[in-house]
């Protein structure tokens, strides 16, 4: 077989993820709609995945409180652990770890669902029956992932600023009535809107690559290993760069002081 | 009619068809022989629209299939029921659910209908009681026998064979070749099946094709093939070719 340049499989997995964002938001929206099975891929991807997001989230507030509370104790800004708490959640944290955690949990468990099917032929199958599997698999995975994960995000958000509540009132000092002013009144909307449109692309990002890289499988079980890999690696790294360059943007367009 | 023309197919350097030309006639059992990896199964795929060839027409009654959108492939795979080679039954699903999967897809049936159309097929195939059953817990021939239950739901008029007895103890062989022969004699469906094992090819052929090089060697009935003095057929049939 030919040796493929790095540079060319790039170009070719960005064309074949663009070509799957197009198809599975143009059949997603034809009948039939599989709703079952989209209801079903939100139960497997958010309810399922509540335990592993609150405890990535608690742990990372209480965390965020702890440091902080030590390093703005040094300047007398210990009270404002909350503004730092929040604003970090909201914007980056819950965001990002949210993503994160659900990369490995549900876009391995995508990867290694479509690319099981596709070794087996069940994907061929499929299409032998007349389904479309891009109608039938990828995009009730893409609907459900780009639904569930910015709630799961919010959910995230406020599991880690209670954890730096917890954190605050046991081990800081700082008492309930202050951590609640200094996160309330200096969250503002460009902050709820910049933790929202995040994890909508995340989504697209865990659920797109999950499929695609299922998809693309070959070489039986190794192949559905590696392929599984690949997914995680590709999909986190994305993650954090398309967190940095969204970021940016969203400052901008947000005209952010 | 099914008929393939000049076919090409190449995977990446490795050319695997190379101009074949094959027709299957009517209410015919056409089993292809062949060495393992010489593009059997991918003829059948072809015939599907699973792939496509690089160059060739293949015509579906009278329909060229490279003309038609993926859409109008998808209406015309319902004249087709394919048994893949380990099944590819869908292991999210049980064995009824299997079998139902087509008619929930493609019909207005009621449940009731679909529960009784199930138990009829499975009965088809020797697998009354299953229907609760996940593939998991079938047998490699079981497996079979439900996946082709699933590619007669729709009653198409083209069975297609993906290796159907490979791997598959004589006993268990011979129990799908009578139903290979069951389909055809009760519903008169046209048949291509795919496999390098010659023994089960008689039993079920009305006429045999071999593929060597990428084009069809020679056809003809089960005499016909016996008889024949092509020196690679006779290797093949006297089981001199190894895999």
């Amino acid at each position: 077989m030919k040796e493929e340049g790095v540079f060319f499989r790039f170009l070719k997995t960005l064309y074949g993820l663009g070509e799957l964002f197009m198809k599975s938001l143009r059949y997603g929206v034809k009948k039939p709609l599989y709703l079952r099975d989209i209801l079903e891929q939100m139960d497997s991807i958010g309810v399922n995945s509540l335990p592993i997001v609150f405890l990535t989230t608690l742990f990372t507030g209480m965390v965020l409180a702890l440091q902080s509370g030590v390093v703005m104790a040094r300047f007398g800004a210990k009270m404002y652990v909350g503004t730092l708490v929040s604003t970090s959640m909201i914007r980056e944290m819950g965001p990002v770890l949210v993503a994160l955690m659900v990369a490995g949990r549900v876009g391995a468990g995508i990867t290694a669902e479509i690319g099981s099917m596709k070794v087996t032929e069940q994907i061929d199958a499929l299409r032998a029956l007349g389904t479309n599997p891009i109608k039938k698999l990828v995009a009730p995975r893409v609907m459900a992932t780009v639904i569930m994960l910015p709630i799961l995000t919010v959910i995230g958000d406020i599991v880690g600023i209670l954890g730096g509540w917890l954190i605050s009132l046991w081990s800081l000092g700082i008492t309930t009535s202050i951590y609640r002013h200094t996160v309330l009144d200096v969250v503002t909307m460009d902050d709820i809107l910049t933790g929202v449109i995040k994890p909508i692309v995340f989504g697209f990002i865990i659920s797109l690559v999950g499929c695609y890289m299922g998809l693309t499988t070959s070489g039986g079980t190794k192949g559905v290993g590696s392929s599984t890999t690949k997914s995680v690696v590709v999909s986190s790294i994305s993650i954090l760069i398309v967190d940095f360059f969204l970021g940016k943007l969203l400052l901008a367009f947000l005209a952010y002081t | 009619m099914i008929e393939l023309l000049d076919i090409h197919k190449s995977f990446d350097e490795k050319q695997v068809l190379k101009g074949l030309t094959l027709s299957v006639i009517k209410g015919e059992t056409l089993v292809v022989l062949g060495r393992s990896g010489c593009g059997k199964s991918v003829l059948l795929k072809l015939i599907l629209g699973l792939m496509k060839q690089d160059s060739g027409r293949i015509i579906i009654d009278g329909e060229d299939i490279s003309q038609i959108s993926e859409e109008g492939m998808r209406k015309l795979r319902k004249k087709f029921g394919m048994l893949f080679q380990g099944g590819a039954l869908f292991d999210s699903l049980t064995v009824a659910e299997n079998v139902a999967y087509p008619l929930e897809e493609h019909t207005k049936m009621t449940r009731t209908g679909i529960e009784e159309k199930v138990v009829e097929k499975l009965a088809l195939v020797e697998m009354e009681g299953t229907e609760d059953l996940t593939p998991s817990e079938l047998s490699g021939g079981m497996r079979k026998r439900v996946a082709l239950a699933r590619a007669i739901a729709l009653e198409p008029e083209y069975i297609l064979y993906d290796e159907p007895t490979t791997g598959l103890d004589p006993i268990t062989a011979e129990r799908i070749n009578r139903l290979i022969k069951r389909m055809q004699a009760r519903f008169g469906v046209t048949s291509i099946v795919v496999t390098h094992e010659i023994y089960n090819a008689y039993m079920i052929a009305d006429r045999l094709a071999m593929i060597h090089k990428g084009r069809i060697l020679t056809s003809g009935t089960v005499e016909e093939i016996k008889k024949t003095e092509i020196p690679f057929v006779r290797k093949f049939i006297s089981n001199q070719v190894g895999e």
